[in-house]
């Protein structure tokens, strides 16, 4: 009965809210950081692009045309607002109308774009010396008497600042990403924890109780444990009516046995006494038919034991009545006690097929013979039949049947025992088997004598 | 050594690129440092020296070059990919901020450098090793004391009546010879509006411009020039300890500071240079160059919590704001005025 | 004849023995294993009836250790366990038969004087089809060397089919052969049942039961 439960602990509920939290925030972190970085590109590049067209605008204004040359004068400033990026090397060129150098490094990487009058700063990227660098182009128009034309101003740098200014946004994000995360999961471990708590406290209640108390649990806790703790209060119910179940049977056994113990203990101590050859041989004689009839006793009330046993844990398989039936026959126990009785069977031929327990069926079946076969009144017929919803195995004699009615249930057996028969234990057995496969002990009386069935809900199917 | 300083003395302004060589350390030693300065040797030897002998297996390779020379040859070199000094130190630092915007100096990294002020370093490829002010030397003899002008406006005034005694006896660097010479006074016009007026004055008054200090501050001694402008203070000094003729003075009104820029040449720095480096910047290397008075005791480029001795020191940024001072243009130009006020009055 | 009776609950060895006596068996009384191993070691035996729970062992040992040693003495279990894999259990470990405890005392002798018989009976009496190997006089039937547990109108059934191979046998035949001296009375359709369960029972050797329909069955050898 009792099924050893696996202690084999799977991943905790707070271990697993962890990993798929942990992953969800690394998966949405990653994310997060590309997009981050991508952000912090755009967001350096803007900034220091507007230093670069900072600068050139400060050294395009500050181009002059003196007797129709053009002077550039360049202006620290506009270095100055270039050293904002502290470390990155800086390029600049000036060209003149025909797109002469007129100061400047000659730089090559300008792109070939049409030279256009209108004012927009043209942003580009190119090597600078080999290393990575921004660009921008900006036009002065001069229209004087001496001069006219467009001038170009280039200014680059390279891209260590906007790189680490990048870096440092993705960083800032990053570090608030985590911050965040670990609050998430922090506030989701508080949140696991209070939720599984009304668990805990059911473990501490169940493991602080008397193992004899199968009484219910408090069910006042959150939908899905109170769910849990139903079903547990229903297993809990099943058990205590296990336990009567045994209880029962133990103060069953204990009355059933003791008085033929003490009827044979009576006997043979009359026979003891008994000088009387002729007497004692009675006494002797009494003393054996009741041991035997102890031996069958004893037989029943293991039967039931088994019977109650199997009806828990056997594996239920389909069947058909008809061979219990044979087989009730073909065991042949009567015809060594009762030799002197026919026994008919009555079949049909097709399977009556139920869904039980062979051994405990035919257990049942056997009872309601023995009890025919002791009580009734030969003949007696073994039959089985079927109406449309149900199976059915009976016992038919020409008697009347027992004398008591079938639902004052167990209790009847005990008073059947002192008379040193066992009708009522084979019929206890029989309502037994016939409850737990979901059927019923039925009981006809009428001229053609008394006859009792297990009734089962019938299976349909093909063949066995 | 005064032998060699006396050689040397006569072989300034001659054309040839390479001025001096002169190999320290032994022969066969493990690492040879190729050393390129615009430093006289006499006045860095000593640092080499000890250089050396806290380095017993490196020897150095010293060439003195003009800082012009030393740029273009530098330059070129950085242009072909074919480095042939390992650590380069010029006071022509606007000249070492170009080569670092090219691309032509490797970087460095060490705790050393790390301590650096931050105006005296540029991407951990230019360092300032030494603080020098621009100073007015003159002769102590001939320049009465009342005379000796304390700021470029005393200078002014000495110079602005006709005919005075100064006429033709001032001298300064020429500035299209001497890369210093140029710094120095393209920063002059750059700081301060007396620049324009001291310049027609040195023209009006027939101020002399030539090529080197050494050359400056031997004719302050000799008596052919009363009063020189914008000598380099580390070299003044020098000849003072042994010349006491000569009167120095660090103008009141602002006083530039020159701290001369090693580069270390190519895309990948050479290890002893750059240990040589860190001995440079090291307290150590600083205050063996101060007994040459390359670093001024009262401003050490180290000492950065100590304020400075004076609030009119300026401190030459080594920094892109200088690529100014090299650009085309603006050379040109600056050139081109130079020119112009002095062929003014040209006599 | 002499037989060895082992069982450790004195008075119902007693009484036993004294039966035995009485009806002119001569039978050795072990109350454990080692009285058993000692008169074993000195007696052969007709028959042996041995208890399974022992103060000092199980029977099955005793009875293993027997076989092992080629004592080929009938072994009749008497057990007071009350479960069907005990009979499978007490056949696969080598017994002969066996008996539930209580039981009746002519009931032990007739199984014991039922061993002894097929023990002697003649082999030469066997009849041997594929895997099965059926002997009537002993009432016993193996498949494959392993003994058949048959009821007795399961081995009726067989007796009649082994026999009369050649024939072809209608219910009415067979019910006939199974019941004539009986007082049951089962009609034609439990002829099926029974049909079924003995093919349900033969299968793996090599012997089968085939319908030949409207008119009966027949055995089918391979």
């Amino acid at each position: 009965m009792s099924n050893k439960a696996t202690k084999g602990q799977t991943l905790s509920l707070t271990m697993r809210l962890t990993v798929g939290l942990g992953g969800l925030l690394l998966f949405g972190g990653i994310v997060l950081t590309l997009a981050a970085f991508a952000y912090g590109r755009v967001a350096a590049r803007d900034a220091f692009d507007r230093l670069l067209v900072g600068a050139a605008n400060t050294i395009a204004s500050n181009i002059s045309i003196s007797d129709g040359q053009l002077v550039v004068d360049l202006p620290r400033s506009a270095f100055d607002l270039l050293a904002l990026a502290p470390n990155d090397r800086i390029a600049y060129e000036v060209r003149g109308v025909n797109g002469e150098l007129v100061t400047g490094y000659a730089l090559d990487v300008i792109p070939d774009r049409p030279m256009t009058f209108s004012d927009m700063p043209h942003y580009f990227d190119a090597d600078f010396f080999g290393e990575p660098a921004r660009f921008v182009r900006t036009t002065r128009t001069f229209s004087e008497r001496q001069f006219s034309g467009t001038v170009q101003v280039v200014v680059g740098q390279t891209i260590l600042a906007r790189q680490e200014l990048a870096f440092d946004i993705t960083k800032r994000a990053l570090l608030g990403l985590l911050i965040g995360g670990i609050a998430v999961l922090g506030m989701a471990l508080v949140v696991v924890r209070s939720a599984l708590r009304p668990l805990e406290k059911i473990a501490d209640t169940i493991r602080q109780r008397d193992p004899r108390d199968l009484t219910q649990i408090d069910q006042h806790a959150p939908k899905e444990i109170s769910d849990m703790v139903s079903s547990l209060n229903a297993f809990m119910q099943r058990l205590e009516q296990q336990f009567d179940v045994m209880r029962n049977l133990i103060s069953d056994t204990a009355h059933q046995l003791r008085t033929p113990v003490a009827a044979l203990r009576a006997q043979s101590d009359f026979a003891l006494r008994e000088s009387d050859e002729i007497k004692r041989a009675q006494i002797v004689s009494k003393i054996h038919s009741r041991s035997l009839s102890l031996g069958r006793l004893l037989d029943q009330m293991l039967s039931r034991a088994m019977v109650i046993h199997r009806i828990e844990s056997a594996r239920r398989e389909t069947l058909d009545l008809r061979d219990i039936a044979l087989t009730l026959i073909d065991d042949g126990d009567h015809s060594l006690i009762y030799p002197d009785h026919d026994i008919h069977l009555e079949i049909g031929p097709e399977p009556i097929l139920v869904y039980g327990d062979l051994i405990s069926l035919t257990e049942a079946a056997k009872n309601l013979l023995s009890n025919a076969l002791a009580h009734g009144v030969a003949p007696v017929t073994i039959g089985v039949e079927s109406t449309n919803s149900h199976a059915c195995i009976w016992v038919r004699d020409l008697g009347d049947g027992p004398q008591v009615e079938l639902d004052i249930g167990d209790r009847f057996v005990r008073s059947s025992v002192s008379k040193g028969k066992s009708a009522g234990l084979g019929l206890s057995i029989a309502k037994s088997v016939a409850d737990a496969f979901e059927g019923r002990l039925e009981l006809v009386r009428n001229e053609a004598g008394f006859k009792i069935s297990i009734l089962l809900p019938l299976k349909r199917g093909n063949d066995v | 050594m005064y032998k060699v300083l006396i050689i040397w003395l006569f072989s300034v302004g001659s054309v040839v690129a390479q001025e001096a060589t002169k190999h320290f350390g032994p022969q066969d030693a493990a690492i040879e440092i190729r050393l390129r300065t615009t430093t006289d040797i006499e006045i860095f030897a000593p640092t080499v020296v000890d250089f050396l002998s806290k380095h017993p297996d490196f020897s150095v390779h010293y060439e003195q070059w003009g800082s012009n020379d030393l740029y273009e040859k530098t330059s070129n070199e950085c242009a072909s990919k074919t480095p042939s000094a390992d650590i380069v130190i010029s006071s022509a630092v606007h000249q070492m901020v170009k080569l670092v915007n090219d691309r032509c100096a490797a970087p460095w990294n060490s705790d050393v450098s790390q301590k650096l002020m931050p105006e005296l370093s540029w991407r951990n490829e230019i360092w300032g090793i030494t603080s020098e002010p621009a100073v007015m030397v003159y002769n102590k003899t001939l320049v009465s004391q009342d005379q000796v002008p304390y700021t470029r406006f005393d200078l002014l005034d000495l110079l602005r009546p006709q005919d005075n005694e100064f006429a033709g006896r001032v001298a300064t660097y020429d500035i299209e010879a001497s890369g210093l010479g140029f710094l120095f006074a393209f920063l002059d016009s750059r700081e301060a509006s007396t620049f324009g007026a001291l310049m027609e004055a040195f023209a009006r008054s027939g101020a002399v411009a030539t090529c080197c200090s050494s050359e400056i501050i031997n004719g302050v001694i000799e008596g052919r020039y009363l009063i020189a402008y914008n000598v380099l203070g580390s070299y003044a000094n020098t000849i003072a300890k042994t010349q006491s003729v000569l009167g120095i003075i660090e103008p009141q009104d602002y006083t530039l500071v020159l701290s001369r820029a090693a580069i270390l040449p190519g895309r990948n720095a050479n290890r002893g240079a750059g240990l040589f480096l860190e001995y440079l910047l090291s307290d150590q290397g600083q205050a063996q160059m101060s007994e040459q008075f390359l670093v001024t005791k009262s401003q050490s480029a180290f000492e950065q919590n100590e304020p400075p001795a004076t609030a009119t020191r300026r401190i030459i940024e080594l920094g892109p704001a200088l690529l100014v001072a090299e650009d085309q243009a603006t050379v040109r130009r600056f050139n081109q005025r130079w020119h112009d006020i002095f062929s003014t009055f040209d006599r | 004849m002499r037989i060895l009776l082992v069982e450790d609950t004195v008075d119902l060895a007693e009484a036993t023995q004294g039966q035995f006596t009485q009806n002119g068996i001569a039978c050795d009384l072990a109350f454990t294993l080692a009285d058993a191993n000692n008169f074993l070691a000195v007696q052969r035996y007709d028959a042996i009836v041995l208890d399974i729970n022992l103060p000092d062992g199980n029977g099955t040992d005793l009875l293993r250790a027997l076989r092992r040693d080629g004592n080929l003495a009938p072994v009749l279990m008497l057990t007071a366990q009350f479960s069907v894999d005990d009979k499978v259990s007490a056949f696969s470990v080598g017994a002969d038969d066996y008996l539930v405890k209580p039981f009746d005392y002519r009931e032990l002798e007739a199984r014991i004087h039922a061993m002894l018989r097929r023990n002697l009976s003649d082999k030469s009496g066997e009849i041997i089809l594929a895997g099965l190997s059926f002997n009537p006089t002993a009432s016993v039937a193996h498949i494959n060397g392993e003994r058949l547990n048959l009821t007795r109108r399961e081995f009726a059934l067989l007796s009649m089919l082994v026999r009369h191979r050649d024939q072809v046998f209608s219910k009415e035949r067979i019910l006939e052969g199974l019941y004539s001296f009986d007082d049951a009375i089962v009609g034609l359709n439990a002829i099926e049942l029974y049909v079924a369960r003995l093919r349900k029972k033969l299968i793996g050797s090599g012997v089968g039961i085939k319908t030949l329909r409207g008119l009966g069955y027949q055995l089918d050898v391979e």
